[in-house]
């Protein structure tokens, strides 16, 4: 099945006053139709200009983006509305991202509106349909976004990004505003969208517990390229780039703080040469400084950068603890 | 020893007809850290405000006690407060860049505060302890301006201006909500070291439980203004007995479990103005949780406010 979404080597760049920030480098993807594809990465990582390249909020500097085997820039100079119909969005922050000035029951409507879907009576309908979908009370139709609490909000965004029932849905950061029982409950709800529509969807998250929940296969980014990609037993269980293996021990629930793994600080900032994430790896080889490793396949559907990958790999077959 | 005391605080603010702080209680020994978990509208940033003597002046608070090394400070006065800030306690907050003045150096807002303590002999010191919590070049990182340092760096250089003249208290509101899991775990080991090192008593208040089972020996769980559960922190994370205890801890996806499955999640409801504050939300509600305020009620090491839960618990003891 030819994907729904790929990124082919695709670049983005800044210019800032510090000179050029290469956000992105180098970063192929692809996600097929009605998959759930994770990228996790801490800030700075790449990640969100990642979801607004394919959003074509930013244009890539490098590569190629393509949606149904077409490039997204013919998508958004030629047919940008059939685009944001194919193609929706859920951000961090649930109220900043509702017009304040709008009722929740206009938010909810008015992609049907600005796309001419069905007559006036019809989308009251299906207004009624997306609040029942998304657990929403009708008792909130009339209020405005400050009104409501942060997974109400939430879930008026997600109603709004499936009034047009898109094919690929890119949440960034979706639930780390939320309360932690608000958490569960919106990401219950995607889970479950996901699975009664088949829509394909890129989601993005600091958290790996998060990101592993809900994906199908999971992206780790580390300084704007993807460091291992594998589905969510391999990244959690087997993980094998150092940078994985020290998110790993990061978030780990079981680890009280006085047995946690030793921790690199980030001292020197990011390399421009070599590996990025050399400076805090604690398995680094002379090579690491010197030349950047490429992303390299290790088994069927996982693929790691990292020079002494296939070494690693082997060492944490023979003990799972491996190398720290 | 007791090095903090809190016994029966309540606070309401003005205009409001309920609690926000509903008859707390709970001490704390010299070198201990204290959790305080919760989620919006708990409760947990009010009392790090009353503990930190920087409630609203508009606020109505009531108590039994609240004290410092013996102090009663239900009464004092704010110069008292103000110096008390600047030698037994300080805190650190969730948003290090918001922290500080955009316009001074790190240093200039740094030093300001010890002279105003009467310690800037202190210089060499703080250097050492911003080299310690994982600062490379100290002088030179003291001499930036906020927008220069990452949120990382600058929550260092907060921890270590905080802990720099030796405070006994550590009060710290969500210190490591702003920043990545990598760093967060770096940021909690330095607070751990410094407690051991300093005999530093913390309060540390959080929604996140990683971090609270990482640090804290005591967790107070608080909802709808009432601390609902409190005990050791490995005991009431192991073995949860409050319905939104249990709630919450189920609500985490962890890696250990079956990626793309529903997580438990508990209902949403307000909270009721009278009876215990979870009784919307709860499996366990008998028609007693809506009238009567359930009380703490002390089981082995934790306390539980949950009779319901806890003759749960005790029938299947007997059994």
């Amino acid at each position: 099945m030819s994907p729904l979404l790929e990124l082919r080597n695709v670049d983005k760049t800044f210019q800032t006053d510090r000179g050029i920030v290469h956000a992105v480098r180098d970063v192929s993807l692809s996600v097929a139709p009605g998959e759930v594809v994770g990228i996790v990465g801490e800030s700075g990582s790449g990640k969100s200009t990642i979801a607004n390249l394919i959003l074509g909020l930013e244009q890539p500097s490098g590569g190629e983006i393509m949606f149904r085997d077409d490039p997204l820039h013919d998508w958004l100079s030629g047919n940008r509305r059939a685009y944001r119909k194919c193609v929706q969005a859920v951000f961090q922050h649930p109220i900043q991202a509702l017009d304040g000035r709008k009722r929740v029951e206009w938010l909810i409507a008015e992609p049907l509106v600005i796309h001419g879907i069905g007559t006036s009576a019809s989308r009251r309908d299906r207004l009624k349909e997306l609040m029942v979908d998304v657990n929403l009370d009708h008792s909130l139709l009339s209020r405005y976004p400050r009104e409501l609490s942060g997974g109400q909000a939430q879930r008026v965004n997600i109603a709004r990004a499936l009034a047009l029932e898109p094919e690929l849905l890119v949440c960034d950061e979706p639930v780390s505003a939320l309360d932690v029982s608000v958490q569960a409950q919106i990401l219950n709800l995607l889970l479950s969208i996901q699975a009664a529509r088949s829509m394909a969807m890129v989601f993005i998250s600091h958290s790996l517990p998060v990101v592993r929940h809900i994906s199908h296969r999971i992206l780790v980014m580390y300084a704007g390229t993807i460091v291992e990609s594998g589905d969510g037993e391999t990244i959690s269980g087997r993980p094998v780039n150092p940078y994985t293996r020290l998110l790993m021990g990061a978030v780990s629930d079981d680890q009280p703080l006085h047995e946690s793994s030793e921790l690199q600080t980030v001292r020197d900032g990011i390399p421009v040469v070599g590996c990025r994430f050399a400076p805090r790896c604690s398995v680094a080889i002379d090579k690491c400084v010197v030349e950047e490793p490429t992303l390299e396949s290790l088994t069927d559907g996982h693929s790691t950068r990292c020079w002494r990958g296939q070494e690693l790999m082997d060492l944490s077959t023979i003990a799972p603890e491996g190398v720290t | 020893m007791t090095l903090l005391e809190v016994d029966g605080l309540s606070v309401t603010y003005a205009g409001a007809d309920y609690k926000a702080l509903n008859d707390a209680s709970f001490t704390l020994d010299t070198g201990k850290t204290v959790a305080v978990v919760g989620e919006s509208g708990s409760g947990k940033s009010t009392l790090a405000h009353v503990l930190a003597g920087l409630l609203d002046p508009t606020a109505e608070m009531t108590g039994r006690s609240l004290s410092l090394n013996g102090e009663n400070l239900l009464t004092a006065s704010r110069s008292r407060w103000r110096e008390l800030r600047r030698t037994q306690m300080s805190m650190v907050f969730q948003s290090p860049i918001e922290s500080w003045n955009p316009t001074r150096t790190m240093l200039v807002q740094v030093m300001g505060g010890l002279k105003a303590a009467g310690r800037p002999d202190l210089y060499p010191s703080l250097v050492e302890l911003v080299r310690r919590v994982g600062i490379d070049e100290p002088e030179q990182r003291l001499g930036d301006y906020a927008h220069q340092l990452s949120g990382g760096m600058l929550q260092r250089i907060s921890i270590a201006s905080a802990v720099v003249n030796g405070p006994s208290l550590l009060i710290a509101d969500e210190p490591t909500s702003a920043l990545d899991s990598t760093v967060q775990a770096e940021i909690l080991q330095i607070l751990g070291e410094l407690r051991n090192d300093a005999n530093l008593a913390m309060v540390i208040i959080s929604h996140d439980l990683t971090v609270v089972n990482r640090v804290a020996d005591d967790v107070l769980v608080m909802y709808g203004g009432k601390i609902v559960e409190s005990g050791p922190t490995d005991l009431v994370l192991s073995d949860p007995v409050h319905p939104y205890t249990r709630g919450l801890l189920d609500s985490v996806p962890r890696l250990t479990d079956e990626p793309r499955t529903s997580l438990p999640s508990m209902p949403t409801g307000g909270i009721p103005n009278q009876g215990c504050p979870f009784q919307p939300r709860c499996l366990l509600a008998v028609a007693e949780c809506e009238t009567t305020s359930p009380p703490l009620e002390i089981i082995g090491a934790t306390s539980v406010a949950c009779p319901p839960a806890l003759s749960i618990r005790s029938s299947v003891a007997a059994s």
